[in-house]
Order: structure tokens, then sequence, then C-alpha cells
């Protein structure tokens, strides 16, 4: 059986703990001092009593308590959510990128197992926060789709779920997401985690059929720090990871500059894209901490 | 293009080394699985055509860079390239021709005067860093500085001062040391300029084997040199010369008629009718004389003289032909001494006329005396016989003759070796009482220069006589007999005689020469030298018993020559040709003392007299200005000496044009006429340019053209 250790690090986990409660800390704090709760009317069920500080809303004061203690105390009840997100994994060949015998630089994780634990972080934020999770995997063509559910013990299913996706071939991000809207019935929020590698049209295309149907999108791009910058000296002979048979030989140090500016063009054109769709672009090295695009996913959650 | 340091030529092969590194590079490439492929892949493919073009240029520039390198430090010299103006330091020598056939046409207007001129030019336009040296092609191919001289002006001056008139020059000889000198400097630029007249004696057909091992050696040298003939010849061809003095006989006495004999030649087309020539003695004039000399003729003149003081002294014939003075004087030095004290050591004497062994010698020896005349003999012979025979008769005797001695007692003998050995003058007639043992024993012991075996011939049978034979002789005493007119010494019948071999123990003894042979095939006159003084065995006796050459006319020259041959043959020639050391020998106690020598150009230099075997001798060497030389010293009489050049370079005719052309060719070399002439070849001539610096700064360029490429090639926007 999966574990949620097997992903995260007592670390990462003490991190993603900590972040839990910081963030709704954070966030439920920040947001019942100014502004009337946005979640009011959802709770339903009592979690527990807090000393009334100034600011509070008297609506919530509990009386009776009062009356037995001659002391204010607020009645807090526990947040339930309708969110329903789905975390859409992305598997196809260019994300085995970064392992030691793919020629990579640096730590020896791919971006497939950074985008799985990246995975495995937001869901277990998620069901902690009581939203509903779902997961759908794909490479050439969506591989695994699990609905979402909210319940704590989804976690497990969506940890199998996750360890059972295997690095395929090519991908079209825009084919495999027309092809996965119909599966997604009600609306939500989907967290892609993928390279976005390959035609920004198809992808925009893909990534609008989502916004049409009413789904937030929120994508993480999953780098490697070689992809970025292309650090490479000696003479190399660069095979693709989805295509057989395509290879190139050449001096990288001479093509550099060259690479740097198309990366620099893919990379705007696909900001533009996502903004035009209101969608929100976060790239991600696989050299960053995970807890920092769980701040980007709270700052999202709070965004809306 | 010709490179110095041409080992280094082979270090190009280090263009190679980026190439492989290149290669190297290539084959270690690393292998990665890529997923960003659809950013690279267009990339690739639009450009891969470009990338490969911009790698060639990258690769050639650094292949370059080390093949420049090592061409900058082979130093290449390019050819095919005229100079820019006023950028190049040269290495000049200059071979200048100072020979006295330089001087035709008078002082100013002589081609040695404009060589001198031009050469002052050539040495003062050289740039900054050149270096120069001159050489003189006559007396001996010297240069007037030891190395090549940085100081232009100085060079200038001396230049300017310098004499001509020296002998014959030696182009060949002096080219060569002008090769060698060149080949040691210090600019890529060579030139060797040889300033001369041009004689066909000097540069004709004959030298021509030579002149290609010149060549030969010029194409052999790293930086060959350029070679620029420049022609001054002289302004007409006639000049005559006295092309040789003969003074007779050899040794002079007090107030003895002495003979001076001079042929002038006339090399060119004018004809002298009536040239007066003149004779000096010691530098006075003492007599005149007119000769006709027609074109291409020679004439003699013949003047006599007689000298009242013993000693030193010159005689000189000079006339006044042409304006090429150098030839037109000839002059000797002449020792005059009073008198020969020659010691007849008697082996039989006798009261009869003509009987007793040394009769005939004597009235040979002293003719005026014997024939009742006024003149006086130089030679004074005195009879003693082996007896008498002491250190007091044989005080200031020169020459000691042992006529028919059987031997000599152990203490004469002692005696005569020593004196002998001191420079004394030893001839020896052996005759019928002679002791052969004695004298085995004597040449054993080196007195004589052979043993006498055994007598030959008879003095009954006189089908057993012979003769000498008539050859050319090249001993000094018997030259004489070389001209017929002077007599022959093979119509002489020798009828007996002693059979000359080499002393016991020895096959021959180095240093003993045979100077006339019997028609038998033995030595009739052999000499030998024994310590500072000679010796001369006769094979037969010299009184009439064995031979009638005693009374023969050419008895009394033989003899003659013979005995003032043995007086003077302890000294040093007082003629000499250039170039050979001036050597004089003063009495022993003179070892240590300064004695000046005066030079032709009155230059004046101090020799030290050194002590050698029983004599202490001066010696002087800078003798190569043909010319009086006078020693002297305090308490010394003046001693002359005279140094003389052949005068093969009187005739004056130059190469024609075409010869000159074709002497040139055979030493690759480029004529010139003229000053202006030759700036205007040099200018323009093919000669290298050393572009080290060049090479230099473009191995430099390269270094930051591959820096700037680099950077380009992989910063562009593609």
């Amino acid at each position: 059986m999966v574990r949620v250790a097997d992903y995260l690090t007592p670390q990462d986990l003490k991190q993603v703990a900590n972040l839990q409660v910081l963030a709704r800390l954070v966030v439920e704090g920040f947001c019942s001092g100014l502004h009337r709760s946005p979640h009011k009317g959802f709770s339903v069920e009592f979690k527990q009593h807090r000393q009334y500080v100034p600011g509070d809303d008297l609506r919530f004061v509990d009386w009776k308590t009062f009356g037995k203690s001659d002391r204010f105390y607020i009645r807090e009840y526990e947040e339930e959510t309708n969110l329903r997100s789905t975390i859409v994994l992305d598997a196809s060949g260019s994300m085995s990128y970064g392992a030691p015998e793919t020629g990579a630089s640096g730590q020896a994780d791919t971006k497939h197992l950074y985008a799985v634990r990246l995975a495995a972080c937001l869901a277990y934020l998620m069901l902690q926060q009581q939203d509903s999770v779902g997961l759908a995997t794909f490479d050439t063509k969506v591989r695994s789709y699990i609905p979402p559910r909210s319940r704590p013990r989804h976690l497990q299913v969506l940890l199998n779920g996750m360890a059972a996706s295997k690095i395929g071939g090519e991908t079209q991000l825009g084919e495999v997401f027309h092809e996965l809207v119909p599966k997604i019935h009600r609306r939500g929020l989907l967290i892609v985690l993928s390279d976005c590698f390959g035609d920004v049209e198809t992808l925009l295309k893909g990534l609008a059929h989502f916004r049409h149907a009413s789904h937030e999108v929120l994508i993480f791009q999953i780098w490697h720090r070689d992809e970025l910058d292309f650090t490479f000296r000696q003479w190399t002979r660069f095979k693709c990871l989805e295509r057989a048979g395509l290879e190139h030989m050449i001096d990288p140090a001479h093509l550099r500059s060259a690479y740097l500016k198309n990366l620099e063009t893919y990379r705007e054109s696909l900001q533009k894209g996502c903004y035009r769709n209101r969608i929100d672009l976060v790239p991600m090295v696989t050299d960053q901490p995970y807890a920092e695009a769980l701040g980007k996913y709270l700052a999202f959650r709070r965004r809306r | 293009m010709t490179f110095i340091n041409l080992a280094l030529v082979g270090g190009t092969a280090a263009c190679s080394i980026p190439l492989i590194i290149h290669l190297f590079n290539r084959s270690r490439f690393k292998i990665v699985q890529w997923g960003a492929m659809f950013l690279l892949d267009p990339l690739v493919r639009t450009n891969r055509r470009r990338i490969k073009l911009e790698q060639i240029i990258l690769l050639i520039v650094r292949m370059m860079i080390p093949a420049l390198i090592a061409l900058f430090m082979a130093r290449p010299v390019l050819t095919g390239f005229d100079t820019l103006p006023g950028d190049k330091a040269a290495s000049q020598v200059v071979l200048l021709d100072n020979s006295y056939s330089m001087e035709a046409g008078g002082e100013s207007a002589s081609p040695f005067a404009r060589a001198r001129r031009e050469t002052g030019d050539l040495v003062a336009n050289l740039k900054n860093g050149s270096d120069a040296s001159v050489v003189l092609m006559a007396g001996g191919s010297r240069a007037l500085f030891e190395k090549p001289s940085y100081d232009m002006k100085g060079l200038g001056e001396k230049v300017a001062g310098l004499q001509g008139g020296y002998g014959v020059a030696r182009p060949v000889e002096s080219i060569e040391r002008a090769l060698a000198t060149i080949g040691g400097m210090s600019n890529s630029k060579r030139d060797l300029v040889v300033l001369s007249d041009f004689q066909a004696v000097s540069w004709g057909a004959g030298e021509s084997a030579e002149r290609k091992r010149l060549r030969g050696m010029i194409d052999a040298m790293a930086v060959k040199p350029t070679v620029t003939f420049f022609a001054l010849p002289a302004p007409d061809a006639d000049n005559l010369s006295i092309e040789s003095l003969q003074i007779s006989p050899q040794v002079v006495g007090v107030k003895q008629p002495l003979q001076v004999k001079a042929v002038l030649r006339n090399h060119g087309k004018k004809a002298y009718e009536a040239l007066r020539v003149r004779f000096r003695v010691d530098g006075a004039d003492q007599a005149a004389s007119e000769v006709a000399v027609g074109p291409g003729e020679r004439a003699q003149v013949l003047f006599s003289e007689t000298i009242d003081t013993p000693g030193s002294h010159t005689v000189e014939i000079a006339c006044d032909a042409d304006a090429l003075k150098a030839d037109n004087v000839q002059s000797a030095a002449v020792s005059v001494w009073d008198r020969v004290p020659v010691l007849l050591v008697s082996g039989e004497t006798s009261d009869r006329p003509l009987r007793g062994e040394t009769d005939y010698l004597e009235v040979a020896l002293r003719p005026f005396g014997s024939g009742g005349s006024d003149l006086k003999d130089l030679i004074e012979p005195k009879v003693v016989v082996p007896a008498e025979l002491t250190a007091k008769a044989l005080e200031g005797a020169r020459v000691v003759v042992l006529a028919n001695v059987s031997k000599l007692e152990a203490a004469a003998q002692q005696l005569v070796e020593g004196w002998v050995r001191a420079g004394g003058g030893l001839l020896v007639f052996p005759g019928a009482r002679s002791d052969a043992g004695w004298y085995g024993a004597a040449a054993s012991s080196g007195l004589l220069p052979m043993a006498i075996g055994g007598p030959a011939g008879s003095t009954e049978d006189r089908a057993q006589q012979t003769a000498v034979v008539a050859e050319h002789f090249a001993h000094p005493a018997l030259e004489l007999f070389n001209i017929p007119a002077n007599g022959t010494l093979a119509d002489g019948e020798v009828w007996m005689w002693w059979r000359l071999r080499a002393p016991t123990g020895a096959e021959t003894r180095e240093g003993t020469l045979v100077l006339a042979r019997l028609a038998t095939g033995d030595a009739f006159l052999a000499e030998h030298k024994f310590g500072e003084g000679r010796v001369i065995l006769c094979a037969t006796a010299c009184d009439a018993d064995w031979a009638n050459l005693p009374m023969r006319p050419s008895f009394l020259p033989l003899t003659q020559r013979l005995t003032t041959y043995l007086a003077s043959g302890a000294e040093p020639p007082r003629n000499v040709e250039v170039g050979k050391p001036l050597v004089a020998l003063l009495p022993p106690a003179k070892a240590g003392t300064l004695v000046g020598v005066t030079t032709p150009s009155g230059e004046r230099f101090e020799v030290q007299a050194r002590e050698k075997g029983p004599r202490s001798t001066v010696e002087f060497f800078e003798t190569h200005r043909p010319g009086l030389y006078l020693m002297s010293a305090p308490q010394m009489q003046p001693i002359h000496f005279v140094a003389s050049a052949s005068r093969e370079e009187s005739r004056l005719d130059p190469l024609t044009d075409d010869q000159l052309a074709a002497v040139a060719a055979e030493m690759g070399a480029d004529v010139v006429r003229s000053g202006e002439e030759y700036r205007r070849l040099d200018s323009q001539r093919r000669y290298g340019r050393e572009i080290w610096r060049a090479v230099f700064l473009a191995a430099l360029a390269m270094i930051f053209v591959e820096l700037i490429l680099q950077h380009l090639f992989s910063k562009r926007s593609l």
C-alpha cells in the first residue's frame, strides 16, 4: 500500500502540516477580521470555542456560555466547502527528464517525481481543508481518472493513483485536455502539473475548453533547471525523450543564447495565452521546495 | 620567403593542435535525453549549415594562432617586396679596392678617391640600427674594424682617412672574408658592395671557378646577402710601370760598382719618345737617362753606381710617366759591406804558382787585387794552414773555406762548429788528402751536410770524367747560370770526385739541399743550415788536380757567388714581398731594446728585439703597404727594408661591359656605376623584409578575433 510517506519526507509532511495550519490560520484569521466570512451558512459542525476579541462579529458570540460564565466566547464551526478540485498529472515522456541516466545535472529527481510529490502535497493539503480532490493522469491520452472526494481516506486512493502513473510517450496536451473535459462533470478547480511542452496554440485551445466548461485552472509548469539555463558545455548528443530517433549532435555553448531566446518566446506566449484565458500559470523548478507551490496555491485560493 | 630559424618552421605543425582538440571534444561527447526538444529542434534544423560554417571559421582561426606563433618565432623574411621607405636597418659590408691601380688618374680624380667618397655615402645612408664593415681588398684583406660597427660616423671618418696604393687586390680572398663577416651580422637585410676598378687582371676568367665557389657559399647562407658590383673604372688605360728592379751583385762592397737594372713597361697606347728615368740613392738623385717606350713595349734602363759608405742604403728608379704614381717608382734596399774577410784553410800549400790547394780560389775571390787593378775587391781572402785555425783567426772572418783539408783536430773542429752555429759560412772542398772517416764523423755530428763515400773517377783515365749537369738552378747562388750569357758550369771537366752520401745512420737528412749534380747522378754541391750559419760541401777539389773547373770562366762567378751567399746567408732578406715580415738580426746584447719602424705611410711603430738563438731578432709584421720601411734605434745603424708588390695590376684594362656582366652573373651580383644608381637599385631591389612583427601582430589579432568570434557566434540571435 502506498503511503504518504513514500512521497513525502517527514520534513515535507511537517512543512505541509505546518503550512496547512498556518495557511488556514492566516487565511481564515485574515478573512474573519476584515470581511464577512465567505463561508457562513455552510458551517454545520461545531468545532471549538474561542475567546472574543474586539472586532469579532457579535452574531457569533455564544450567549449561553456568557450566561453561564459571564465571559464572551465565540462559537466556531468546522468549515465545509464545495470546492471540487482535480489534479491533472502529466506523465508524458518529457517529464522523465532529470534522472541521472537522462544526463541532467543537479539533483537526481525527475520532473515527473517532483510533480507527483507536489500533487501529493496538494492533495494532502486540500483534503485537510475538507476540499474534495480528484486525480487525472495522462500521457498520450488520459490514463486514469479518479473523481473528487473529500473524505480523508481518499488521500490513499489518490496516492495509489499517482504511484501507478507511468511515463509514457509523446504528449499533445491540448488533445488530452479536450478528452478530459467531458469526464469532469461539475465545475471546479483543475490543478495541472505539467511541463506544458508542445504547441502553445493547441495547449491554449485545450485550456480554453476547460474555461469554457467553467473550470478554474491553475497550472504548475514543472521545469528542470537545465531546461531554463541550458548550461551544457561540451559536445552533446541530444536525444528526444518523446520521439525516438530524433537526435542532434551539437556544441551547446554555440546554441545557448538562441535556445534561451526561443525559450523566452515560448514562455511569453504561454504566459500571455494563460492570462488571456484567466488561467494562473505558476512555473516551478524541480530544485524549488514544494512549499513554495503550496504558497502559490493558497494565494490562488485566497484570491477566488 | 626565407626563414632565419628554419627549424622552427616545423612548429607550424602546431596548427593541428586545435583540430585535434576539436576532434577529441567531438569524440568525447555527452548524451542527454532531452525533453524540451521542441525548443531545440527548430534551431538546429534551421541553423545547421550556419553553425557548421561558424565552427569551421572558428577552427581555422584557432588553427592559425599556433601556426602564426611558430611562424613568428621562425623569423620569416619576405622576399619579393619593395621595402617601405626608411624603415629598414641593414647589415652592409663594403669591399673597398685599395690596390694601387685604383690611384690611376691622380690624387682627386682617381677611382680610389671616388670609392672612398662613395663608401662614406653608403655608410652614411644606412638607417638607424644598421651595422657595417669595410673590408680592404689589397694588403691582406683586412677589415677596417675588428667587428662590424654601429657607429657610422666613426666608420665614415675612418674611411675618409684611408690611403690607397696597396698591392694587388685579391677579390676572391676578400669576398670570402666579407662573407664570413656578413654571416655574423645582425640585420636580415644584408648587402655586400664591391667597389673596385674591375681590372681584367684581377677579375679575369681564371678566377671563374673560385667565383662559382663563392656563389655556392652565398647560396648556402641562411640569409643571403645581395651582392653589388660598384664599378669605378680607371679614367684611361694608359699606364707605364717600372716592372722590376734588379741589383747585381747581391753583396756590394764599398766603392764597388753596383748595377741597377730596371724594366719599364708601357701598358697603354701612348708612346713615350724620351721618358726621363731617374736613379736615386738614399733619396738623392744620382743619375738620369732617357728611354723611348712604344705602346705595349718594354724598355730597360741600367744604372751603375758606387756607394762610399758601408751599411744599409736604398736605391730607387723613378719616372714621371703618368698620373698613377704608385708604379712609376721601384726601389730596393741594398746592404753595402766594407769587406768580406774569408779564411782559406789550405790542406796543401806550395811555393810554386797555382800549385797550392787554394791558389785558384784566392785569385777567383780577389780578381782585382790579383790582376793589379785599382778597383777594390769585396772579398779579402787570407790563407792559413789547419794548424793556424784558431779563435783569433776566425774572429772577423765571414766565410771559412776548407780546401783539401784531411781532417780538423778536435779543438779546431769544436771551434769551427761554434763559429758556424753563430752565423758563419763554411765552404768545404774535399780533395785527395781528405780523410773520409773524419768527414763522415763531421757529417754525422751535423756540421757537414753529407758524408764523402769514396773517390770516383780517375785522373789518368779521362774516359771516366764527368761534368756538372746544366739545369735550371733554383738556388740564389747559382741563379746566375740560368742565363746563358753568364757562362755555364757544364763546360768544365770533373775527373775525380767524392761520392757524396747521406751520413751513416740516416737515409737523408732533413734540410739538406743538393744544389747541383754531376752527370753521373752524384751530388756536386750540397748545402744545409747549421745553427744560424750555412755549410756548402762540394764533391770535388778547388784546384786543377781533380777537375779543370778552376780554369773555366764560370769558376770566378761560382766561387764569388758561393762565398757571398755564405757570407750573407745568415742575413734575412731586406727586399720582401708585401705582407711578409721584416726580420733584422742584431747582436745578442741588443735583446730587449725597443726598435722603431717607420712605415711608408709615415706611421711609426716600436718593436722589441727578442733573443733568439745566438742573436737577437726584430720582427715586424705590418708590411701590407708597399714601400720603404726604416728600422732604427739609438746606437744602431738604420736598416732599410723594401716591401714590394707585384706589378700585375699596372695593366689597367678594365673588364668590358660584357665581361663584367658575365662575372656579375657568376656571383649573382648586380652592377652599378654610380651612387645614385645604387640607391635606386637598393630601394627597388627584391630583398626581404623581416616580417616577424607583422606575423606576431597577426597572431595577437587572431587571438582577439577568436575571442570576438566565439562571443559573437554564441551570443548572436538566430
